[in-house]
């Protein structure tokens, strides 16, 4: 499917005006490809993602869906640069990863937030320090970031922990920090691997907003999961993935346009 | 401007290089940091204890090839009584470019045949003892070894000038061998040094991959991440150079202690290091700090490189 239907657009939180810095989709893939060199499988399934092409517009809000193994934290790693494609051609903003010089990625790594499944916080660091990462890594003086991770760290109810290191934080917490660390640097992208995963339904719900609300400040958001009631719920677009392949671009089934 | 404040190199540029202040975002692990500052502290003492052996040995042939090339030995063959060798002397001082001249007493002529002689006794008072004259030079001035001689000799005197050039060439070549190895055994230390900080940061690196990609995936640049390395390596030379250059001068005052109670009489007395010389026990750490930082840097940078 992904063959010939190479794009999709949401209306999910879309803004409705165009910015001169994304002259062209915020994300593209087009025929991409990827294959691990250490799979031992047979021939062709040694191809993690075959031939996907897709597209995602700026301010769009997306959900990724698929079985285990399909191919969906692949995809993901892909679009926030862990990885680069094996074949065809992967557009961020406008740069060509695939042929983009090593020096180049930190600057468009800094426009995408990731939430990770196993939430990939680093353990002697405070949650406090955690979450001001984005902004120590551009040398970016405490007074210059210090309200700003106080009041996402209260938004997202650990303003009182945020002393205290990782494990000692329920998973759910530690979903919180990371989901913050993702969107503290005000992304142009943010991606989630099953972000709501280890939170009790009434924090998914929550942080669900945030993502929402996020996303109608003009960030798109790529969201992966397997919760088919949230997904349905929502009314954005599906890209569902089955054995590295896409298999389905969905229309929106309900535009939540609410801005405009 | 502000105090502290030189332009780039700013208290906020030391801050950040050393990373104080704040946690540090690739923490060192104790289990390779102890063993690690162990095997820099002792190549730094070890590398403290060749570079003063250098300057010892440096000072040490400066010393003897300065006593040698400024003093010329005059044999008197004939004539050899008093009165001769007193007018000899006399003819000595008066010549250009010397600056004493004294005839050698004869118990220093005996002690010099014992030198060479080993312990021959009694024998010694029957041999016929030279008639030898010390002559100072003035700024080892070599050509009045030849205008003594035409002195002497213009004066009715069968004399030999010994200019001490054999001994002094051997001293030189044996003391250029000397440097040489103590030089390599500094550069093997300085290269083994380097060679385990490199490993260690690459080793550090492969440890806190899950950090280090974290942290590239929040956008931070390569060189952000070398630095972090860096400026840790650094601190362990810092730490470990200091401790080394310490062992290295408490090793030294007892060396000189030792060497002083069982010196020869070529040694003893000799100086051959001086108080100022702690120079090189002051300046290590920081080399070894830098060269830390500097292999450190490098095997960061070329470690990352194989990262996505």
């Amino acid at each position: 499917m992904n063959d010939k239907s190479a794009h999709t657009r949401s209306n999910f939180g879309k803004r409705g005006t165009d910015n001169a810095d994304f002259p062209k989709a915020l994300v593209q893939f087009e025929n991409v490809s990827l294959k691990y060199n250490n799979s031992i499988a047979e021939k062709n399934r040694n191809l993690a993602l075959d031939r996907v092409s897709l597209r995602l517009e700026r301010g769009g809000f997306y959900f990724l869906t698929g079985p285990s193994g399909a191919g969906k934290s692949t995809l993901l790693k892909l679009m926030y640069l862990a990885l680069r494609p094996s074949q065809g051609d992967i557009e961020m903003f406008g740069v060509n990863v695939g042929k983009a010089d090593r020096d180049e990625l930190p600057s468009l790594r800094r426009r995408i937030g990731v939430v990770f499944q196993d939430f990939r916080l680093l353990p002697h660091l405070s949650v406090f320090d955690n979450l001001a990462l984005p902004f120590r890594v551009r040398d970016k003086a405490p007074a210059d970031y210090i309200d700003d991770v106080e009041e996402l760290l209260n938004w997202v109810g650990l303003g009182k922990r945020m002393d205290a290191l990782p494990e000692t934080l329920s998973g759910g917490e530690q979903q919180r920090v990371a989901i913050a660390r993702a969107v503290v640097g005000k992304p142009d992208l943010l991606i989630a691997d099953e972000p709501t995963g280890n939170v009790d339904p009434q924090m998914g719900a929550r942080l669900i907003r945030l993502f929402v609300e996020l996303n109608k400040l003009g960030t798109t958001i790529v969201i992966a999961t397997h919760d088919h009631e949230m997904v349905a719920r929502s009314g954005a677009p599906v890209l569902r993935l089955e054995h590295g392949k896409l298999t389905q671009i969905s229309a929106p089934h309900r535009a939540t346009n609410s801005r405009h | 401007m502000k105090f502290g404040d030189f332009g780039f190199l700013n208290f906020e540029f030391f801050r950040r290089f050393f990373g104080a202040g704040e946690t540090p975002l690739l923490p060192a692990d104790s289990r390779q940091v102890r063993p690690l500052t162990i095997v820099v502290a002792i190549m730094c003492g070890l590398g403290c204890l060749a570079a003063l052996t250098v300057r010892s040995g440096f000072r040490a042939a400066d010393n003897w090839t300065n006593d040698l090339e400024s003093a010329l030995t005059v044999l008197v063959s004939s004539p050899r009584d008093e009165q001769s060798l007193t007018r000899a002397v006399v003819i000595s001082r008066s010549v250009e470019g010397i600056a004493s001249a004294n005839l050698m007493p004869r118990t220093k002529a005996k002690a010099l045949l014992r030198t060479y002689g080993a312990n021959i006794g009694a024998l010694i008072d029957e041999l016929p003892l030279p008639s030898l004259i010390e002559v100072g030079l003035v700024n080892k001035d070599k050509k009045a070894a030849g205008l003594l001689e035409a002195e002497l000799k213009k004066a009715g005197y069968n004399v030999e000038i010994d200019d001490h050039s054999r001994y002094s060439g051997e001293i030189l070549r044996t003391s250029m061998v000397l440097r040489g190895f103590a030089l390599l055994a500094l550069l093997a230390l300085i290269i083994a040094a380097v060679a385990s900080i490199g490993f260690a940061a690459r080793a550090a690196l492969e440890t806190r991959r899950d950090a280090v990609e974290i942290l590239h995936l929040v956008g931070a640049e390569d060189a952000f991440v070398a630095r972090e390395v860096q400026s840790r390596f650094m601190r362990l030379g810092l730490i470990a150079g200091s401790i080394g250059a310490f062992g290295a001068g408490l090793m030294t005052v007892l060396g000189s202690g030792l060497m002083f109670i069982g010196a020869s009489g070529m040694t003893k007395g000799a100086d051959l290091l001086k108080w100022y010389d702690i120079w090189i026990l002051l300046l290590a750490p920081i080399v070894t700090a830098v060269a830390s930082a500097i292999a450190a840097r490098i095997a960061a940078r070329s470690t990352l490189r194989e990262l996505v």
